[in-house]
């Protein structure tokens, strides 16, 4: 199924077909998502089982409030996707009050880091990361994750959380500085 | 040690985490369970089609205010027109057999020869009125008020202050008074 769906096919396409009645369409753009949503879901709530629950909840907002979409100028679906999906999780969050520490047990693998570092420290470094980020507030949290770990652009990250893309810029820069400040009581030198 | 930060970021970011079975399936259900909202339809085929009506709708509404209003007005003035000449008999002549009038009350038919015997110049005010235009009829419908200028006096005074209804009919494109009821 997954390999049959048409790399090219447009989400604003698939969508126009689930409107009028294909809901296979819907399924595509899920196994199309799928996994980038997952990833973005548990950068905010770091917790699989959640992070599950809450891509469910995407879709269940999308599908209610599809007739909602219209493809603007400069804008993509997918845009439109990490906007519920954004929603979703601060809702999730704001609702649990998760003030837990980091559960990194739930990362099934982590990708290649610099050999010079050994596995532990890399481990660690990752750690403080997520956990740095993970604290930081909130309009800067999200600019990290859509930039840097989401590889979005800034003018993709303007459209999704409604700001100027000088905002997001600047809000870039000062995060940064703030992880940097933050990592450097770790006793990392960044 | 020094480390590059958006580097470690990047790093950071390389999960690869995927939706297990059981979730792959509660979201195709939900998927395939999903009623599609009336309102996706509603903006796909009924919001066009009730777009059209509602300029239709606005169209009309403008036609039924503004036509008669153009027609009343046009043909006030020739009311008006007569109403000003001062000599009563060809004022009346003016109406010649088009027109007819209904004096329902004994008091107006009092008033409304003062007006044409008494005063030098009299004005018609309309002061509200309701246009109704059906196919070939036009009903006018006034409060109006007759201002009369005394022939010995600068000031006018009212004279009249009553209901009338004017009738006309659209005959060979002109529309003729058919008649004409006051203080009703």
């Amino acid at each position: 199924m997954e390999n049959n769906i048409s790399q090219s096919e447009k989400d604003e396409i698939l969508i126009e077909k689930y409107k009028n009645g294909d809901k296979s369409s819907l399924e595509k753009i899920y196994i199309k998502h799928k996994k980038s949503l997952l990833k973005l879901i548990w950068y905010y709530v770091h917790n699989i089982e959640d992070a599950e629950d809450i891509l469910q909840t995407v879709f269940e907002k999308l599908i209610k409030n599809i007739y909602k979409y219209k493809k603007q100028e400069g804008t993509s679906f997918k845009t439109y996707l990490y906007k519920i999906t954004i929603n979703s999780c601060k809702d999730f969050l704001r609702r649990k009050s998760i003030r837990n520490l980091l559960k990194l047990d739930s990362i099934k693998e982590v990708g290649e880091i610099d050999k010079n570092i050994n596995k532990i420290e890399r481990n660690e470094i990752i750690r403080q990361i997520h956990k740095s980020v993970r604290n930081l507030p909130v309009k800067y949290r999200d600019v990290i994750i859509l930039i840097y770990y989401e590889n979005l652009k800034y003018e993709e990250v303007a459209d999704i959380l409604n700001k100027p893309v000088g905002t997001i810029k600047s809000r870039s820069n000062y995060a940064l500085n703030l992880l940097r400040k933050k990592l450097e009581e770790f006793k990392y030198e960044l | 040690m020094n480390y590059n930060l958006i580097k470690l970021l990047k790093q950071a970011s390389a999960i690869n985490i995927t939706p297990s079975n059981e979730t792959d399936t509660k979201i195709r259900e939900i998927i395939y369970n999903s009623e599609i909202s009336p309102y996706s339809r509603w903006n796909t085929f009924l919001k066009p089609a009730f777009a059209i009506v509602v300029v239709f709708l606005i169209l009309i509404i403008v036609r039924n205010i503004f036509y008669p209003a153009y027609i009343y007005n046009n043909v006030m003035s020739t009311i008006m027109e007569i109403q000003r000449e001062k000599d009563v008999n060809k004022a009346l002549s003016l109406y010649s057999d088009e027109f007819f009038y209904i004096l329902s009350k004994e008091k107006f038919k009092n008033n409304i020869k003062t007006l044409f015997t008494y005063y030098n110049k009299i004005k018609y005010i309309p002061e509200k009125y309701k246009v109704i235009l059906k196919k070939n009829t036009l009903l006018i419908e006034n409060i109006v008020y007759y201002e009369a200028y005394p022939k010995s006096k600068k000031f006018a005074q009212i004279v009249y202050k009553g209901r009338e209804r004017i009738y006309f009919k659209k005959e060979d494109d002109k529309w003729r008074i058919v008649a004409w009821i006051y203080d009703i």
